[in-house]
């Protein structure tokens, strides 16, 4: 009798493995038609409908992870951060390490002020199992974290990225203008110098790398290489035109420019001088709430334009001085106020900074 | 030559071990009968109703198929009807644990039809039914002795169960707590071992899959403590609701004329097309919802809808007689309003709350213990689908206090009250526990003398003067109903109702016996009857089987005060006999 039970089990065993196993072939291919219709609705922008068939293919299959993250998206594209969340760390349960949920946890997180979850995200997704061909993707969203960083004024933790970033860069002109623009915006214009001055090697007429090259040689004051760099760039847009003439007019109107007989010398304090009270009075009748500040600044002035003719300069050259900190106080004031001024202005401005940094 | 005892001794021992080799069958095929019934109510439902269903669809199925089942279960497996625990018990106490082939044949046919077109029902009641079934069936088979038929039956309902839920502790809990009625029983080891069996074979076939994805579970703050204890409240009070509307609805459409009854589930049919068309989510087993909402995959609004729709479904499908159950269905209203009370909380103090998830699970838990009423099973149960001991103490502060507030206000448990819907009444577990001195069955006379109920009250006092009868049963042997006693003619004489009949007089609750009722009850109840008190039978509580008066129970004292006599005798003089071999050994046998 147990025999013939047992015999009869076996038989049930097999015959019920076999329907189970067929049934769960019919269930995963329901799973793959919900997620064909949930892509193809999440393609054509309804989202409800897409979220509706990912679900469902989600709930037959549970073991496919593009379902989930195709949820995650449907989740995320209708504002439902939170569950879209869910479905992420759901799936980041099984794979802590899977860089794909982390970076898209990352920015939901981002997306809701989290700094610190986004950044732990997306350095958990740096720092994931990348495969091999993946080093592209992983050095995107390591650029992604730096522009993430950048955005939220976290300039030092984005410059200790950049600095990972640029000791793994591929050399190319691509990859070397974008450091270059990340060191840049992250306040390291020499370090920025230097990717575009690679990626110049590399493509000596690549119009990003010569006006990222002008602007960065700006930025450590590198006037004349800024000139250079940015007059070579062909079609250049209206930053770098801007940028240009303000280098042009450092190099052209600087007193203090090695090599200038005393009379040039005062001949462009001069002009600068006449064209910082022109600022100051084209500010003062724009902001007259603030003309007290302004009018002393005129009053000052006023006190020294005789002294700064060339028979008191030459008399007392230090008056060349006394002319370019006035100058600069009254552009940082006009500036403050009314905002930057002409090409000119800043010029005088870049120019007045320079010297009062080398005076202290 | 081996004596008759040693043979017998011998005999018990094969059996044992026997026993014991079927119990790891029963288990097996349980788990077999139970992966089979949840895969063919996948296809059921893939055939009935493709990927996406049309409205008209979705409304035509279940009426549609609800007239095959209904045909069914009126003409050829008319005892397969509901969930299948409440049979499986009363097949356990009442029937030696047979239960005819034909049931878990029916029950797996029905079961699948109702389901799969979309009825509001769980697979795991009738997985308990087909698994007990099939042991039964085995056990009569082999044969075992009816003692060990017997025992088989809680055992396959711990392996059905234990693979149809993917939780072998709960299942082996469930069927102890529930089936068996007695946490200390005998047959742990064996609904432990079937429940492993059937889990193995359950999860070699399918996958080591949880039934659910459950979210990592923390208790945020001791104070959270209180808003599972409000769960707890909400959980009891749904409890209530799903019962009471349960028995209420299943009670009216039992008092409709019995050619309805092969109707009866197309009506059913009939209101879950509408509430589909209206609410998909509502269809089948439902699991897959319970999920989203574990995973905080809806919102309040669609939780509360939900909690309701579904109760109001599951309601309908089990009260108009499909077969299906309400386990499954606990846990979706449970996880429902769970959810439900989470998103509340959790708005309310987000910091001090879990997410809208764990309550989710801890509802599903609340509803089970105030639903089902064993609460030992809901506590594992839950434990054992989130592994999580952290869980364990919200769990058991909400489950006791749904428990308690199910149990205050409904004191029959569900699967009793049902059964006693069908006038089958269990036996309580004081009944079935302690030994007693005479029970019921040992003291009944065989004399009943059933009066009609149109006779007049003047008649029967006539009558009652005449023989000195203290009460009279009013009815036939078949269908008792009531009891009317010499006091309350008397007063009906007084009062002037002489011509009034007797039924006008009869009290809606006769005060009866079980065969099996322990003196102390026999008693009890005797005094409250009037000096006639009916026995009636348990799994037809309208049939009496005898009658119990003083002058019964004054006549089986005497007998058995002369049979102990005769014993004491017998003894005394089998002690001499061997007192006296024992002397003169040589004297022969």
């Amino acid at each position: 009798m147990l025999v013939i039970l047992c015999a009869l089990v076996a038989v049930g065993f097999m015959l019920t493995r076999a329907a189970a196993g067929a049934n769960r072939a019919l269930r995963l291919r329901d799973a793959a038609a919900w997620y064909e219709t949930g892509e193809h609705r999440l393609a054509d922008g309804q989202i409800e409908p897409a979220i509706r068939a990912l679900r469902r293919a989600t709930a037959i299959n549970r073991d496919n992870r593009a379902y989930w993250l195709a949820l995650a998206s449907g989740l995320a594209a209708d504002h439902q951060d939170d569950a879209a969340r869910q479905v992420l760390l759901s799936v980041r349960a099984a794979s802590p390490e899977d860089p794909e949920v982390n970076v898209r946890l990352a920015r939901l997180e981002a997306r809701q002020d989290d700094l610190a979850g986004a950044v732990r995200y997306y350095q958990n997704a740096v720092y994931g199992s990348w495969s091999g061909d993946k080093a592209d993707t992983r050095r995107q969203v390591r650029i992604e974290l730096i522009r993430y960083l950048l955005d939220q004024q976290q300039r030092g933790r984005a410059l200790s990225e950049l600095l990972v970033l640029s000791g793994n860069l591929p050399d190319d002109v691509k990859s070397q203008t974008e450091a270059g623009q990340l060191f840049l915006e992250a306040g390291d214009a020499r370090r920025g110098l230097d990717h575009f001055r690679q990626a110049l090697q590399i493509d000596p007429k690549n119009a990003a790398a010569l006006a990222g090259a002008g602007e960065a040689a700006f930025e450590v004051g590198d006037y004349p290489s800024a000139q250079r760099y940015l007059r070579a760039v062909k079609s250049a847009s209206s930053h770098v035109v801007d940028l240009l003439a303000v280098a042009d007019f450092v190099l052209t109107r600087d007193p203090l420019r090695p090599g200038l007989s005393l009379r040039q010398r005062q001949e462009r304090v001069m002009v600068g001088f006449r064209r910082a009270l022109e600022a100051l009075d084209e500010c003062a009748s724009k902001q007259p709430g603030n003309s007290g500040a302004l009018e002393s600044l005129r009053t000052e002035a006023g006190a020294l334009e005789p002294d700064l003719a060339f028979e008191r300069v030459r008399r007392t050259p230090e008056t060349i001085d006394s002319g370019l900190n006035l100058i600069y106080r009254i552009e940082q004031r006009t500036a403050e106020t009314c905002g930057h001024g002409t090409a000119f202005d800043r010029a005088l401005l870049l120019i007045g900074r320079r010297y009062e940094t080398e005076r202290q | 030559m081996m004596s008759p005892g040693s043979s017998l001794q011998q005999l018990r021992l094969r059996e044992h071990q026997l026993f014991l080799a079927l119990t790891i069958v029963v288990g097996i095929l349980a788990g077999l009968s139970a992966v089979l019934f949840t895969v063919a109510i996948d296809w059921m439902t893939r055939l009935f109703f493709g990927l996406d269903p049309s409205m008209m669809r979705l409304f035509v199925v279940p009426v549609t198929v609800s007239l095959v089942t209904g045909a069914l279960l009126a003409w050829v497996f008319p005892d397969v009807r509901g969930s299948g625990v409440p049979q499986t018990e009363a097949a356990y106490h009442l029937h030696n644990g047979v239960i005819p082939g034909r049931v878990p044949l029916g029950k797996f046919i029905t079961g699948v039809l109702c389901i799969g077109s979309g009825h509001s029902m769980g697979r795991e009641g009738p997985s308990v039914q087909i698994g007990a079934g099939l042991a039964s069936l085995v056990g009569r088979w082999v044969p075992l002795s009816a003692a060990r038929v017997k025992d088989l039956v809680p055992v396959g309902a711990a392996g059905a169960l234990a693979a149809a839920f993917n939780t072998p502790v709960a299942a082996v809990l469930f069927a102890l707590e529930e089936i068996i009625g007695d946490m200390n029983a005998t047959l742990l080891g064996s609904t432990v071992v079937a429940s492993v069996a059937s889990v193995v074979v359950e999860r070699s076939i399918l996958g080591n899959e949880p039934l659910f994805r459950v979210p990592a579970y923390h208790l945020q703050h001791p104070i959270e403590l209180l808003a599972y204890a409000a769960l707890g409240i909400v959980g009891g009070a749904v409890s209530l609701a799903f019962y009471k509307s349960l028995l209420s609805a299943r009670r009216l459409f039992m008092a409709l004329p019995s050619w309805t009854r092969v109707w009866q589930p197309a009506v059913g049919g009939l209101f879950i097309g509408g509430l589909l068309v209206f609410s998909p989510q509502v269809m089948g087993v439902g699991y897959e919802y319970v999920d989203l909402a574990l995973n905080g995959g809806l919102v309040f609004k669609t939780m509360m809808l939900l909690c309701v729709l579904k109760l109001v479904a599951t309601t309908v499908s089990y009260s108009s007689g499909n077969a299906g159950g309400i386990f499954a269905p606990s846990l979706y209203i449970g996880a429902m309003a769970g959810g439900a009370v989470g998103t509340i909380v959790h708005r309310l103090a987000p910091g001090q709350t879990a997410d809208a998830g764990a309550y989710a699970l801890v509802g599903m838990g609340t509803l089970f213990a105030g639903i089902i009423r064993a609460p030992m099973t809901s506590v594992f149960m839950i434990f054992e689908i989130t592994q999580d001991y952290q869980i364990l103490v919200p769990l058991m502060v909400a489950n006791l206090l749904s428990f308690l507030i199910s149990r205050r206000f409904q004191p029959v448990p569900v699967y009793h009250a049902l059964l006693q819907q069908d006038h089958v009444h269990l036996p309580s577990a004081a009944t079935r526990v302690a030994p007693t001195s005479w029970t019921a069955a040992d003291v009944m006379g065989p004399d009943m003398n059933f009066v009609s109920p149109d006779t007049s009250v003047q008649s029967l006092w006539e009558k009652s003067d005449g023989n000195g009868t203290s009460a009279f049963l009013v009815g036939t042997p078949e269908r008792l109903v009531g009891l009317v006693t010499a006091q309350q003619l008397a007063a009906a004489m007084e009062s002037g109702r002489c011509s009034n009949p007797i039924d006008s007089l009869l009290d809606p609750e006769i005060v009866h016996a079980h065969p099996d009722h322990r003196s102390e009850t026999v008693l009890d109840r005797l005094a409250q009857s009037g000096g006639v008190l009916p026995v009636l039978s348990r799994d037809d509580a309208q049939r009496v089987v005898g009658v119990v008066t003083f002058a019964d129970i004054m006549r089986f004292m005497r007998t058995r005060r002369a049979a102990n006599a005769n014993g004491a005798r017998t003894l005394l003089e089998h002690a001499t006999a061997s007192m006296s071999r024992a002397s003169h050994p040589q004297s022969g046998s």
